[in-house]
């Protein structure tokens, strides 16, 4: 086995204990936090999405919606 | 260049965040705690994958609406993203219908909202796959968390 895939290998089994880790502490402490308080109302990557959609319409405006 | 983890290695990695859960929250975990614990985990993975995907919107549509000569093409190469993002937004009018239904204490609701997010959460990986954005770990480990839970056992008639 090479050194990187011993180094790639040894980087995922930390990043699996440290989710274990996570999940096992998130569990214990046993306060949830609510959605609200968690995701906005508008997630991000739908306002994303709404800001590239108007760029888009901007530049290939449908007939009879060009600006005035 | 994404690295991509073969599937074998998810399955065994959600199989382990899965038992650990399970070991934890015991057998019974009667009540809305099961409930609530899974809309705190999805809620963070919906957030963690929201971060990610918004990032590559902004810099494909960016690249998209340079290269392409009109907007169905635009529309075009943007579908697998626009996939991806109703995906994410579905998953989270999931979640807040159980949270609704946690609210009101009606555990039938809940289980079935529950079953609802899982299948969102399931759905978004494929979504962000086909994307070519790499799902974030934290959307893994709340399907397993909710899966490992068997008072969340439940079906999603939306």
């Amino acid at each position: 086995m090479s050194a990187d895939r011993i180094i790639r290998a040894t980087s995922a089994i930390a990043s699996i204990s440290e989710l274990l880790a996570a999940a096992i502490r998130a569990l214990a402490r046993g306060d949830y936090r609510r959605v609200e308080e968690l995701l906005p109302d508008e997630l991000r990557t739908s306002a994303e999405r709404r800001l590239a959609d108007e760029r888009a319409r901007d530049r290939w405006p449908a007939p009879g919606e060009g600006h005035q | 260049m994404l690295m991509r983890r073969p599937i074998l290695a998810d399955l065994l990695i959600i199989g382990a965040i899965a038992l650990a859960l399970h070991a934890l929250s015991g057998c019974g975990g009667a009540g809305m705690r099961p409930v609530r614990s899974a809309i705190d985990v999805s809620s963070r993975a919906v957030a963690a994958a929201d971060v990610g995907l918004a990032e590559a919107y902004r810099a494909r549509a960016s690249s998209a609406l340079e290269s392409s000569r009109s907007l169905e093409e635009y529309r075009a190469r943007m579908a697998p993203l626009d996939v991806a993002e109703a995906s994410l937004r579905a998953t989270h009018g999931a979640l807040l219908v159980a949270q609704a239904a946690a609210d009101a204490r009606d555990v039938d609701g809940a289980r079935g909202a529950i079953a609802c997010v899982r299948e969102g959460l399931i759905g978004l990986v494929r979504a962000l796959d086909a994307a070519g954005v790499s799902p974030p770990m934290d959307v893994r480990m709340a399907i397993g968390a909710i899966l490992s839970v068997a008072d969340l056992a439940g079906e999603c008639q939306p």
